[in-house]
């Protein structure tokens, strides 16, 4: 826990290797207790961000940390490595899918209570690397909502903009990533 | 973030604000004026807005 806050405190006096240090341990603390979560649950159940990074913060940073710069940059390193934990893990069960026997499934075919995953998250991933290129900002919030799972409130008031702002860089960002991906948002069935 | 982008963002921000098709209408024509490729770029935005539904309004999850 110490060495975490000491790594934002200098991610905060603008230490740039700072923010290297942290992305790791925070991944290394999400994947921990996803695993220890999945062990846990009930199979089919669905990693839930929100949960996941509130856990993670709490262990890592205490409950006690009030400072909004430190909260700012763990949440976006937090956001950070979800975003690769999702990404590797769709990689790999695409893999699984492409090279194993599974049968392509008609849309007919799947019992209405089976979740599909709402978004392709690879697609996602890589819309937002060129929003990022041309709008930090605005990517930054995305980032925040949905793989931190923020609120739009909760994401402005982390990244200290108005949620007059926050409102129009989310409009904007969904709109810009919605168009990218190509209105393709859905993975393919497997 | 370039000026274009800027730009982009605010028409797009205030077209959304026009509710009614004709006040949205005018006010593209007047905002993009002389620049097609703005408008096309403002228009394919408010499409995407419309089609996205809940488009990541929920935060990722995984299943496992």
């Amino acid at each position: 826990m110490h060495e975490v806050t000491r790594i934002l405190s200098a991610i905060e006096q603008g230490d740039p290797s700072a923010a290297e240090q942290l992305l790791p341990l925070v991944y290394d603390e999400l994947r921990r207790l996803a695993a220890e979560k999945m062990a846990h649950e009930a199979p089919g159940q669905t990693l839930q961000a929100t949960a996941l990074v509130h856990e993670a913060y709490i262990r890592l940073v205490g409950s006690s940390e009030q400072r909004w710069e430190n909260r700012r940059h763990f949440l976006l390193a937090a956001a950070e490595a979800m975003r690769r934990i999702l990404i590797e893990n769709a990689r790999r069960r695409g893999r699984i899918c492409h090279g194993g026997s599974l049968q392509r499934v008609e849309l007919a075919d799947i019992p209405l209570e089976t979740k599909l995953p709402r978004e392709d998250v690879l697609a996602v991933d890589e819309a937002l690397r060129h929003l990022e290129a041309l709008d930090q900002q605005a990517a930054e919030l995305v980032k925040l909502r949905y793989f931190s799972g923020l609120t739009l409130d909760e994401a402005a008031e982390t990244l200290g903009i108005s949620r007059r702002t926050a409102n129009r860089n989310w409009a904007f960002a969904r709109a810009w990533l919605y168009h990218q991906i190509g209105g393709k948002s859905r993975p393919p069935t497997e | 973030m370039t000026a274009q982008l800027d730009e982009l963002k605010t028409i797009f921000t205030s077209a959304l604000q026009r509710r009614s098709p004709s006040d949205r209408e005018a006010y593209l024509n007047e905002a993009c004026a002389g620049n097609p490729d703005l408008r096309a770029q403002v228009e394919a935005l408010l499409k995407a807005h419309n089609m996205a539904g809940s488009f990541l309004e929920e935060p990722a999850v995984d299943p496992q």
